[in-house]
């Protein structure tokens, strides 16, 4: 019998159509398990956004945490032999939400690049993260920045420590005179404040604001990481729904290279979130380069979807005493002309059937 | 079309009218007062007068494109919006007050009387202070007049109803004025439309400051 298909939500066409291009480029699933020690998370604290972990104390008096974060369980235990480990991953993470205060299931999809060669695994990831995109909707921006860029700004200017980080608070919510006001108090000169103004416009399709970006260079460090992001760029292609903008911010502390952060039409917030972090991996022992990026397919629940107009073609009303096996037979007749059939003794309240019929023994009649 | 959050009352009346003095006019804004959406295809806008501690919320989950806030709504709800511009409207100060001649015992925990209950948390917290926090809606300043509290954090304008109560600010936290905020995801597809009306509305304001 033809099975019809079933009306997919996005978020399970999504996950379905991405394992497929994940593993057509030779990533392997990997399952984390829910929980992980305490110890990593406080070790690894200052990477992680948000404040609260949710712990609790194992049957052996161990401290264990539900995972906040995929890619540090996986940038930890993923055994590297030279080569390069490419994993792809969908699982639940726990984490405050910022506007309820509470903690919270997300669900994520995502992949990670570790070892090999950094350049070419930062453009598969872009590629791929942007194929993400547009695998869930047509219109979508995937928007990238650089830490490097920043981070040598700031060197060259000499705004370190706290002034620091609350330029770079003011810069992703865009606010020119937040930043302004910030690098004055923290002594920067004149022409110091109006280029790190300048950061939170300078964003835009991808060509143009790399150019304008380049009149901004101070030091070798900045020019790296243009460079850098050009050749990404480049070798995934660049088309108009590419952009740049250095007041992003990851959903991590981690990524301290190339960023990146996926937009779609519809939805109120960021819905991918990735980058480079070879900085963790240091930080774990490992010399090896890292990349990835995560989809957050709870956020792809609020996109509009195809509406089916009824949730069953056919409402079979049988009453009591039906012969059971006539009503099956009718049931699969029905659903082997690929209609969807439910069967019921009395119309199910907020259920909608495009026909109801009355299933009466030997006999159904509409 | 551009769904803007107004704040209800003076400061989103002033907005409106620079909005409107700029080309998003909408004639009905202030025909209907019961109405609460208010639309003009040909200035490609549409209004909504929301509560002005509601703003954030609108913009933030994308129900507005853009909004009007104030600072302090900005800074209590910590909203994942863009603040693309100070307008540089509805000026004021959030402070510390406290009732004339109170002296601080630093060796009691200090009560503090606030709606702002965030920013009350995070500033004395910036001063290693502890604190206790008594969450009020409303008629703050009555608080360290009935020792409910030691002082209150609230906004400050003119400062004469602090002056009334025989109150008085001990401390300037923060200034405040109005601000010109987007949702983060909607800015990345309406970029240039939400440019062009910031580069009107700033050039309305100039010219009312000149004026």
């Amino acid at each position: 019998m033809p099975w019809r298909e079933p009306g997919f939500s996005a978020t399970e066409r999504v996950t379905l159509k991405l394992r497929g291009l994940y593993e057509q480029f030779g990533y392997r699933k990997y399952h984390v398990g829910q929980f992980e020690e305490y110890a990593l998370y406080l070790r690894f604290k200052s990477f992680l956004t948000g404040g609260r972990i949710l712990s609790f104390t194992d049957l052996d008096g161990r401290l264990l945490a539900l995972k906040p974060d995929v890619t540090l369980s996986i940038a930890k235990n993923t055994q590297l032999s030279g080569g390069a480990e490419k994993s792809y991953y969908i699982e639940n993470v726990y984490r405050e939400s910022a506007s309820t205060g509470a903690m919270k299931e997300i669900r994520q999809m995502g992949l990670e690049y570790l070892g090999g060669d950094g350049a070419y695994a930062q453009a598969e990831a872009l590629y791929l993260a942007r194929e993400t995109l547009k695998a869930v909707g047509p219109a979508h921006v995937l928007e990238l920045s650089h830490m490097g860029f920043l981070l040598g700004l700031f060197d060259a200017l000499g705004l370190e420590g706290e002034a620091r980080e609350k330029v770079l608070s003011c810069l992703s919510s865009k606010s020119a005179h937040g930043v302004a006001e910030e690098a004055r108090r923290a002594g920067i000169g004149a022409a110091g404040v109006e280029a790190l103004a300048k950061l939170c416009s300078l964003s835009g399709e991808f060509s143009q604001t790399l150019a304008q970006a380049r009149e901004l260079c101070l030091n070798p460090r900045m020019t790296a990481a243009l460079n850098e992001l050009n050749q990404a760029a480049e070798a995934a292609g660049v088309d108009e729904s590419l952009r740049l903008d250095f007041t992003l911010q990851g959903d991590m502390e981690y990524y301290d290279g190339l960023m990146m952060a996926g937009y779609l039409s519809g939805a109120p917030r960021a819905v991918l979130y990735g980058g480079r972090y070879d900085g963790l991996m240091k930080k774990l022992g490992r010399d090896a380069c890292a990349v990835g990026f995560a989809l957050y397919l709870d956020d792809l629940k609020g996109l509009p979807r195809p509406q089916s107009d009824c949730d069953v073609d056919v409402l079979l009303l049988a009453g009591d005493g039906c012969d059971p096996a006539k009503l099956l037979a009718e049931v699969r007749a029905l659903t082997g002309q690929g209609l969807r059939v439910r069967v019921d003794t009395q119309p199910p309240e907020g259920l909608r059937c495009g026909e109801v019929r009355r299933f009466e023994g030997r006999d159904s009649q509409c | 079309m551009l769904n803007i959050a107004l704040p209800k009352g003076r400061l989103g009346d002033k907005v409106y009218r620079l909005l409107a003095g700029a080309g998003y006019d909408c004639r009905e804004v202030f025909d209907d007062s019961r109405k609460l959406v208010f639309e003009s295809e040909d200035a490609g806008v549409r209004y909504f007068l929301v509560k002005p501690s509601d703003v954030t919320v609108y913009v933030e989950h994308g129900a507005a494109d853009i909004g009007i806030a104030g600072k302090d709504i900005l800074l209590e709800s910590g909203a994942d919006v863009y603040e693309l511009l100070d307008l540089g409207l509805g000026k004021c100060r959030m402070c510390v007050a406290a009732k004339n001649g109170y002296v601080e015992d630093p060796d009691r925990t200090l009560k503090v009387a606030t709606k702002f209950a965030n920013i009350a948390k995070r500033y004395y917290a910036s001063l290693g202070r502890e604190i206790e926090i008594i969450k009020l809606n409303g008629s703050i300043e009555l608080a360290p007049l009935l020792r409910l509290s030691d002082v209150i954090v609230d906004i400050v304008e003119s400062g004469k109803t602090l002056k009334e109560n025989d109150l008085c600010v001990v401390r300037e936290i923060f200034p405040i004025s109005a601000r010109f905020i987007a949702n983060k995801a909607s800015y990345k597809f309406n970029a240039a439309a939400i440019d062009e009306m910031i580069s009107r509305l700033s050039a309305a304001i100039r010219e009312e400051g000149e004026a």
